[in-house]
């Protein structure tokens, strides 16, 4: 009889699922300090940012929202394990034209920019494929920071 | 030697468990991997998770609040009792969203009054949906202390809004995470609606709300993901529908190239909306009808 009780806590405990507070390693990366390279303070927060697990040879997408009267602030922050060479575009999500290209800007992690209308538009990350020296080529954390600050108003 | 053998798989059984529930267990939302992507040094385009996002109530509310609305409409808020009717997991996720966009309505639009309430609110129904958030009342300390500051108010909405979000969506609760989106975006839309208040008048604003088209196409796009479950299916449906109202607005198109200027880029290009009054009322109309299927159910 003992041995049964103790063979169905055994199946009961396999069925059940425990929610555990965070399943993913790379929850809030973005957010980490020393991430924003925003230029100036002024800029907050948008809650379009993301972080995710990645490994090298990889590409991913986010697409989101910007809004004219905004100034906006894309900052890349990649674990040091998937290198230096990762390359980041700014493109159209309507017909895929490509606004802005790192490898372009010496393979700048940052740039910041203005909508003349309110668009969706999309970052893809590329990270090129082969090991990091010194590095295993497990998967590691990076962050999409987007900010924002309402565009200043120049002139009288 | 038979003890030990037991309880050794009693072990392995715990283990098990907790490792199979700490892997997503929300296959719609992975794209699969190509696991020939070696070490070459060359890059291959192989898709990881592709993201789509929707603006927050509080960036859709920053965006309202460049054309000058600083001051807000406690009546037009979800009423606090309305809680308690909230039996369904349906409507408990929707009204989490507009309880939080409510939440951040009355810290962005200065009614200070309602904060503490809302708050308590959104609380509430987050922990009826058992989402863990890294809020607890004490952060309504946070509120009464910094009563006068709205971007201390803002922030705190802000945190309870984000937590909410990261947790349901870490626990691959995607299908709870999209009606919350729902919810907060359709409440925003209504409390957006009613700031036009003379389409004449306030037509910049109205154009303002018919450039919510490209969130609301995120939105869809990121609900259709869970459309398999028949609750998300059911507000997919409604949301579809305006988007068609959205998509009847003209645009222009804008020839302006984009430029380098300084350290910060300006892309031109895009199209700017002409809505007509015909056509916000229509929208208008449309978020009242789903916004009220979502604040009367239960």
């Amino acid at each position: 009889m003992k041995k049964l009780t103790s063979l169905v806590m055994i199946v009961a405990l396999m069925g059940i699922h425990l929610q555990l507070p965070s399943q993913l390693p790379c929850n809030n990366y973005h957010r980490k300090a020393g991430c924003s390279m925003a230029s100036e303070t002024g800029f907050i927060y948008n809650s379009q940012s993301r972080s995710g697990l990645f490994a090298r040879g990889t590409t991913s997408k986010l697409k989101a929202v910007f809004y004219s009267g905004f100034d906006y602030s894309i900052t890349i922050c990649p674990d040091a394990a998937l290198g230096s060479d990762i390359q980041f575009t700014l493109s159209d999500a309507t017909d895929g034209y490509i606004i802005y290209d790192s490898n372009a800007d010496n393979k700048s992690m940052h740039m910041e920019f203005s909508c003349e209308t309110t668009r969706n538009m999309i970052i893809t990350v590329i990270i090129p494929g082969g090991a990091v020296k010194g590095h295993a080529q497990d998967g590691s954390c990076l962050g999409i920071l987007i900010e924002q600050m309402v565009t200043p108003k120049v002139g009288f | 030697m038979k003890k030990l053998m037991f309880h050794s798989v009693a072990v392995a059984a715990v283990a098990f468990s907790i490792s199979a529930s700490s892997c997503g267990n929300d296959a719609d939302n992975n794209t699969p991997v190509d696991s020939n992507a070696a070490d070459t040094g060359i890059t291959t385009t192989v898709n990881t998770q592709d993201m789509v996002r929707v603006p927050s109530p509080n960036d859709i509310f920053q965006f309202m609040k460049t054309l000058g609305p600083n001051s807000g409409d406690g009546n037009l808020l979800n009423p606090t009792e309305n809680e308690k009717k909230y039996a369904s997991k349906k409507s408990q996720a929707l009204n989490l969203g507009v309880y939080s966009a409510d939440l951040l309505y009355a810290s962005t639009f200065d009614v200070k009054d309602k904060v503490l309430g809302y708050f308590g609110t959104a609380m509430r129904m987050g922990t009826t949906l058992q989402v863990t958030t890294g809020l607890s009342d004490k952060d309504k300390n946070r509120i009464s202390q910094n009563a006068g500051n709205a971007d201390s108010l803002i922030a705190v909405g802000n945190d309870l809004y984000l937590s909410t979000f990261s947790n349901l969506e870490e626990n691959d609760r995607g299908t709870d995470l999209s009606l919350m989106l729902a919810g907060g975006w359709i409440e925003s839309m209504y409390l957006s609606c009613n700031m036009v208040k003379d389409f004449e008048k306030d037509k910049a604003m109205a154009n303002k709300i018919a450039e919510q088209n490209a969130s609301l196409e995120n939105l869809v796009e990121y609900m259709t993901t869970y459309e398999s479950n028949a609750d998300v299916a059911s507000v997919l449906q409604d949301l579809k529908a305006l988007k068609g109202l959205f998509d009847a607005v003209a645009s222009t198109a804008k020839e302006a190239p984009t430029q380098e200027k300084g350290k910060r880029m300006k892309i031109g290009g895009g199209s700017q909306k002409e809505i007509t009054k015909d056509q916000f009322d229509a929208i208008h109309k449309k978020i009242d009808e789903i916004r009220k299927g979502f604040v009367e159910s239960n």
